[in-house]
């Protein structure tokens, strides 16, 4: 098992590094620079600005830039927003565990209301709470996460007034953000545990367990739902990449102070280290659960156990 | 055909195809169908911010501009950068799985490597980036998500490749002494057709989110440009007072991507249930 995981680690370093150098490099191929962005609108002398480029190392060569990054990455260095006294490390150190708790918030809520509405949909199969919940459930993959995030403040925090619109400070804070991020992967999750729950009821040991008499709850939840776990774990790690992209939109509905919010602002503000900062950051998470998800894979399934003894 | 025929008559699938019916002509007709034009010097400061009425069936906007002419204009660019992107991706990655799946080797290695590399990034990021080395507009949009969304969908058509490359029908043309680029034509891209047609279709929805995600983050067409992702941008400091700002588009956005979902759904259970758990 660890000479696998240390495999899958070497593996990754060449895909973090692919990512930083991509990165860098569009991010230097767009036009503007974090000198532009500190000027502003503001006519800048020639002398000027060269003193602000060399200040911000942008007159050495590009590879010279790029390994200086890495660099200063390896001795846990992360700079600090050009122009600005803002550190990078310290804008991270609230904003990641935030987006970190939102995320996590998010995959529980929509595992739970996945799970739940994928095995009533299955065990009452073509009835009217089936129909409702795969028309909810194909609602949930096509509406734009922008449109639950606003129609959730609308309703909740305007309306009725149970919750506030933004921020991040507080656990009431994370309910409406967290329910905006979960309810497209919910969706995945009702989907994939409804055709697996549909498979597993027909076989054979599921019979068995019907003829010993058991009540069908126990048949349902002790002896078929355990079979869910690992396409739901599945769906959740394939979906990682949009759930990233869906903390970027959330947190911009509700002003919530987090790393996706973050990285947009550094794009848009072509903050180049912070925005190497935070890819960095995103190889590293990236590479992390996918091996927490192998791991889980391992733990959940006897029989990759197995053949990865026998190995 | 047969089976596309009993596809279109179950009646969500109907639904679907007639809402979808619904958006191309209002799409095509959109300067016949909008009851006001939507360009600068057409606003009327005076209208502004009226509630949904009448007159305004969706309410005006900031500029006085009829917000039901805007949704309606809205249409092409959703149209537009849904099947357009879809249409350069699937493109893409049928390029890219054909490759790695038929000749295999150090081109599959080396194509699958380039296909982590795509995959580790979430994509909307990455689009945003694009986007940004692009400038702004239409087309750096168009640009972004096509050069973003193509990676798992060469997988899959690669793994489609990969077992029709050994089916008998393949391997006797082979034998035959074909020629690689008439198997390629004639034997596996027919046989994988259903394949790329489902793929285009199931991209199309994910395309107009994606689009309107963009330009909800205020990368895209541009402040009071049509765009339906624009619009609920707008519309969403000032929710509480004008609902109906972001309400319509954000509803459009998904009314569209929801019959576009469903129809590649019925289209894949009918042509290709092997993909079922892929979407």
């Amino acid at each position: 098992m660890s000479a696998y995981l240390v495999k899958r680690l070497v593996i990754a370093v060449p895909t973090v590094f692919a990512v930083l150098v991509i990165t860098f490099l569009l991010m230097h191929a767009a036009p503007g620079s974090p000198v532009d962005t500190l000027l502003g609108d503001r006519q800048a002398t020639p002398e000027e600005r060269a003193r602000l480029e060399r200040e911000a190392g942008l007159d050495r060569p590009l590879a010279v830039q790029f390994f200086a990054y890495l660099g200063h990455f390896a001795r846990g260095d992360l700079g600090q927003i050009f122009g600005t006294r803002r550190s990078i490390a310290s804008e991270l150190r609230v904003r990641l565990p935030n987006t970190l708790t939102l995320a996590l918030a998010a995959v529980l809520l929509a595992t739970l209301l996945g799970v739940t509405t994928g095995v009533v949909s299955a065990v009452k199969r073509n009835s009217l709470a089936d129909a409702v919940f795969r028309l909810l459930t194909f609602f949930c993959i096509s509406a734009p996460v922008f449109w639950f995030g606003l129609m959730l403040i609308v309703v909740f925090a305007l309306r009725l007034g149970w919750l506030p619109a933004a921020g991040s400070d507080t656990w009431a804070h994370l309910v409406l953000p967290a329910l905006t991020l979960g309810l497209r992967p919910a969706a995945f999750i009702a989907r994939v545990t409804r055709s697996t729950m549909l498979d597993v009821l027909g076989e054979n040991y599921i019979l068995t367990a019907r003829a010993k008499g058991l009540p069908e709850r126990i048949v349902v939840l002790k002896h078929a739902l355990r079979n869910v776990a690992l396409p739901v774990v599945t769906v959740i790690a394939g979906d990682l990449g949009h759930l990233m992209g869906g903390t970027v939109i959330t947190e911009t509905v509700f002003g919530f102070v987090g790393l996706g919010a973050f990285a947009v602002e550094a794009i848009l503000n072509r903050w180049y280290s912070a925005i190497m900062a935070v890819a960095m950051l995103w190889g590293v998470i990236f590479v992390a659960v996918n091996l927490a998800v192998d791991v889980l894979y391992v733990l959940l399934d006897p029989r990759v156990r197995l053949t990865k003894e026998e190995a | 055909m047969a089976r596309l025929g009993r596809v279109a008559k179950q009646p969500l699938v109907a639904m679907s195809l007639a809402v979808l019916a619904g958006i191309v002509v209002v799409a095509v007709f959109a300067s016949w169908l909008a009851p006001q034009g939507i360009s600068a010097h057409e606003a009327d400061l005076t209208n502004r911010w009226q509630h949904p009425s009448w007159g305004h069936p969706f309410g005006t906007d900031g500029r006085g501009v009829d917000v039901l002419s805007r949704v309606i204009y809205g249409a092409r660019i959703s149209l537009l950068i849904g099947l357009s992107a879809s249409a350069v991706t699937v493109v893409i990655a049928l390029a890219v799985g054909l490759a790695a799946g038929y000749w295999g080797g150090w081109v599959d290695m080396l194509l699958m490597r380039i296909i982590d590399v795509v995959l580790a990034f979430p994509s909307l990021l990455l689009a945003i980036i694009l986007a940004a080395v692009f400038r702004q507009g239409l087309l750096s949009v168009f640009l972004a998500l096509a050069l973003v969304n193509w990676a798992e969908a060469a997988r899959l058509v690669r793994a489609v490749v990969l077992s029709l490359k050994e089916r008998e029908f393949v391997q006797g043309a082979l034998a035959l002494g074909a020629k690689h680029l008439r198997v390629i034509f004639r034997h596996i891209l027919p046989n994988a057709a259903s394949t790329v047609i489902i793929l285009f279709t199931m991209r199309i929805g994910g395309m107009i989110l994606a689009e309107a995600s963009l330009n909800f983050l205020g990368l895209g067409a541009g402040p009071g440009s049509a765009s339906w992702g624009e619009m609920v941008n707008e519309g969403r400091d000032s929710l509480d007072l004008y609902w109906w700002l972001s309400l319509f588009p954000a509803s459009a956005i998904a009314l569209t991507v929801l019959s576009l979902n469903l129809l590649g759904d019925a289209l894949r259970d009918a042509l290709d249930p092997r993909l079922r758990l892929q979407g």
